[in-house]
């Protein structure tokens, strides 16, 4: 199941809340967590039921290791156990996804000839996986960790977190399941839920849809972009993906609220980064943490001198490309984040003393650049895409992109224009993409994200209505109209 | 908090039933019923109105086809000679699959009289399945929960349901006119010519075997079949369109014109076996594709072309029989193969 979807927002949701607190009324809070669990798991086999026993050998595995290591003071017999639990949990994602990409990255390049049979790759496997292994760590450190069942099997799948993350942590999540002053509702929690939920759908279907229309055309027909078109998609894209995983995160954290759930935050505002050490501290937040926590410091962190710390930070960041995707697109684009990174510590005290509107624009650019390899299918349609921003060829913007990206919201508009002057509909649809390019732009760059605004949250009329009517405009973006390219008939 | 949370929760729902229920009465696409009043079933969304004009208006006559049959005007086969009222049912680039979505609901009618479907070389030439219908299903099928995507839908709401009124309101507009694109092209030679010779084949191939399609035309028979068989009292007109002569061109280049004739008669001899069945070929129409005046591209005509096609169905002129089809079809691939297309381009 999806968050933007009918049957989330107007049965699943709704029952899930209710049912919680009904039960919870009884004073049966175990039935009421059993309630949550089951739900969980309906919501992530409606995506596809063949997912769930790999999910809960996932947790079987995790909780029985966790249990094995408690029950002993040996510590060969726990690092054993850790370190099993560790290649088990890395093991099952690499077969899931990575196999295929490594078979055929050592075709290309050893001349092997290994064959792997294709695998769907179940929902949430990177999240839940990383989650587990913290758990794994946690657990191998301190052996007073004790979980029952029921609320190990809840915080892997919760819901709200599991498809997209946060990768939120045990010790954040569990207590809360289990203290009882979150067992009632709590209207300031659901109100500041509602608006989180509505302003994180918005981002998805208002913006990122669109945005990811102009993109998905972009690096279809990149040989012919020129500079003007590149430029354009090159936004989108940045926009686009910023807009996805963040709406998609504060839906998550909306959610939450509604059972009093306090998600970890994992973005803030990071296009308004002033450099590249900054922006990771604001982008996917939590796999940052996660990183620093679970690789960064067990390699040294910066107590091994400058060259280990730029190497264990560059290594660090290579890693989290890979996570990224199964390919060396995304490799390449975690190495380029790596470089950044270190040229940020490296140049830090120097580049500080520049301007704000020139450092963040640096970084903007960098980050968008990196974005391209990211967006890419391959680092040759990368490098083509960025020979065409870099060409100087600032040919008009593409009537076909226009045609075929231009948001519903705007087609009504251009059927008047059409209809009562002789105004060009190419002029008008292009100046409406334009517009909407800088508009997201002004948005993720200046506007307050939802954070800042529930920090200052006051139910009001014009909260009532801004709320009510991003909600039902993306409910009513949950279907459109599809539009048909037709060849020759 | 609680007053905000439920005033929310309230309008919400509220407006979305409000919203739903205006889209019901509207209908934009003509999916629960008939147009309310005065309206009409102008044109909003083809692919996706067009199912519904099928389900809810009142005809005795269909007119099936591609874009190759959106330039008629249903009001001429109300004439009496095929029916008193007719639906047009053309879908640009529709496939099989598309069809039979709109054959099922015709011919559900009980006062279907007769169904006009536009045989282009397409149809038999295609591998069965590979073009899955674009038609949406929650507007084909009967399931009502699924009507949510159409009555919750913001594109039928900020487009389709203000279209709907204003071309109802727009004197430029009628049911008769809509999806005809006559006035939105350039028919010329200069301008067919100069954009065909940008995708024209450099190399002739080697002419395919004969049989290459002949599989496909069992497929497109074993479904066609059917309808023809459990509907006596319907006549089932076949027409093929006038491509240009470019599209033999063409068609010579890639060595398919033989296949392609001969799929043509393989579904002609079978389909001339039922009564019910008239078959009229205009390909030959040499007056017509040679004029390339009459074309805005190598396949697609003006809508003088279709009033000839719908003149010379009504009057039975280019009709195939039994005894007429082959020797009709032979004489157009030994048209085709014989044309000096070199000509059309000095």
């Amino acid at each position: 199941m999806i968050f933007n979807s009918f049957i989330f927002v107007l049965l699943f949701l709704p029952l899930t809340v209710a049912g919680y607190y009904i039960i919870n009324k009884t004073g049966h809070f175990d039935i009421a967590k059993l309630f949550l669990l089951c739900m969980s798991l309906w919501f992530y086999i409606y995506v596809h039921i063949s997912f769930l026993p790999i999910l809960i050998l996932s947790i079987l595995l995790n909780y029985g290791l966790v249990l094995l290591m408690n029950r002993t003071v040996n510590k060969m017999i726990r690092k054993s156990l850790l370190v099993s639990g560790i290649l088990l949990n890395l093991g099952s994602l690499i077969y899931f996804k990575y196999l295929g990409f490594f078979a055929s990255t050592a075709n290309q390049y050893l001349k092997t000839s290994f064959t792997v049979a294709s695998v769907l790759l179940p929902l949430g496997i990177s999240f839940f996986t990383f989650q587990q292994i913290s758990y794994l760590v946690d657990s191998y450190r301190d052996s007073t960790l004790k979980y029952n069942f029921l609320d190990y099997s809840l915080f892997v799948a919760f819901f709200p977190k599991i498809a997209q993350g946060p990768i939120a942590f045990h010790h954040e999540l569990i207590p809360q399941f289990n203290n009882e002053n979150r067992k009632q509702i709590n209207y300031e929690n659901i109100s500041k839920g509602l608006v989180c939920f509505s302003f994180g759908l918005a981002k998805k279907m208002l913006l990122a849809d669109n945005l990811g229309a102009i993109a998905d055309w972009g690096y279809g027909n990149i040989p012919a972009l020129g500079t003007t078109n590149a430029l354009i998609v090159m936004l989108a894209y940045t926009l686009q993906i910023y807009f996805d995983f963040s709406g998609y995160c504060d839906m998550a954290s909306g959610i939450c609220l509604f059972f009093n759930i306090d998600l970890v935050n994992n973005f803030d505002s990071p296009y308004k980064s002033l450099s590249i050490s900054e922006f990771w501290k604001r982008w996917h937040i939590t796999l940052t943490r996660f990183f620093r926590q679970y690789v960064y410091f067990p390699l040294g962190g910066n107590r091994k001198g400058k060259l280990r710390t730029y190497a264990n930070m560059f290594i660090v960041f290579l890693l989290s490309g890979l996570w990224h995707g199964a390919a060396l697109t995304f490799i390449l684009w975690g190495m380029l984040h790596g470089i950044g990174m270190c040229l940020s510590k490296l140049c830090g005290k120097y580049t500080s003393k520049l301007p704000r509107l020139i450092r963040w624009l640096a970084t903007f650019l960098f980050v968008n650049l990196a974005w391209v390899f990211f967006r890419s299918e391959s680092i040759t349609y990368a490098n083509i895409f960025l020979k065409q921003l870099f060409s100087w060829n600032w040919i008009p913007v593409s009537a076909e992109m226009v045609i075929l990206a231009l948001p519903t919201e705007a087609n009504l508009i251009q059927y008047l224009v059409q209809h009562y002057s002789s105004i060009s509909i190419y002029y008008t649809a292009s100046s409406i993409i334009i517009a909407f390019i800088l508009f997201s732009t002004f948005a993720s760059v200046y506007m307050k994200n939802i954070q800042q605004r529930l920090s200052s949250f006051i139910p009001n009329v014009k909260t009532i209505v801004l709320t009510l009517f991003l909600l039902l405009w993306s409910i009513l973006s949950f279907s459109e109209v599809g539009t048909f390219l037709y060849i020759n008939f | 908090m609680k007053k905000f949370t439920w005033t929310i929760i309230k309008f919400t729902l509220s407006l979305l039933l409000l919203i739903a229920v205006a889209t019901i009465i509207v209908d934009p696409f003509i999916h629960f019923h008939k147009p309310l009043g005065k309206w009409a079933a102008v044109e909003t969304s083809e692919r996706y109105a067009l199912i519904g004009v099928a389900k809810n208006m009142d005809y005795d006559t269909a007119l099936i086809g591609s874009s190759m049959s959106e330039n008629f005007l249903a009001s001429w086969f109300e004439d009496g000679t095929f029916g008193n009222s007719c639906v047009k049912l053309c879908l640009q680039g529709a496939h099989f699959d598309d069809f039979t979505i709109l054959l099922n609901e015709v011919l559900s009618h009980d006062n279907t009289k007769t169904v006009l479907f536009c045989l282009d070389a397409y149809l038999l030439t295609n591998t069965p399945g590979e073009y899955p219908t674009t038609i949406p299903e929650y507007l084909s099928d009967d399931n009502l929960f699924n009507d949510i995507y159409y009555i919750l839908n913001k594109d039928v709401i900020f487009e389709y349901i203000p279209k709907f009124i204003l071309n109802n309101r727009w004197e430029n507009y009628s049911a008769d006119t809509a999806y005809t694109w006559q006035d939105m092209f350039v028919f010329s030679k200069e301008s067919v010519i100069s954009t065909y010779k940008t995708q024209r084949l450099t190399t002739t191939f080697e002419e395919k075997p004969y049989d290459l399609y002949l599989s496909n035309c069992d497929a497109f028979l074993s479904s066609m079949i059917p309808y023809i068989e459990n509907n006596p009292d319907v006549t089932f007109y076949f027409y093929a369109s006038p491509y240009s002569i470019l599209f033999w061109d063409d068609s010579m280049k890639r060595g398919d014109t033989a296949a392609e004739i001969t799929a043509y008669a393989y579904v002609y001899e079978r389909l001339l076996k039922y009564k019910n069945v008239r078959i009229f070929y205009f390909q030959n129409a040499t007056d017509i594709i040679t004029n390339l005046d009459n074309y805005r591209d190598y396949s697609h005509f003006s809508q003088d072309i279709n009033y000839f096609m719908f003149e010379s169905m009504r009057d039975g002129k280019y009709e195939l029989k039994k005894d007429t089809y082959y020797d009709t079809l032979i004489d157009m691939y030994n048209y085709a193969k014989s044309y000096d297309y070199e000509a059309l381009f000095q």
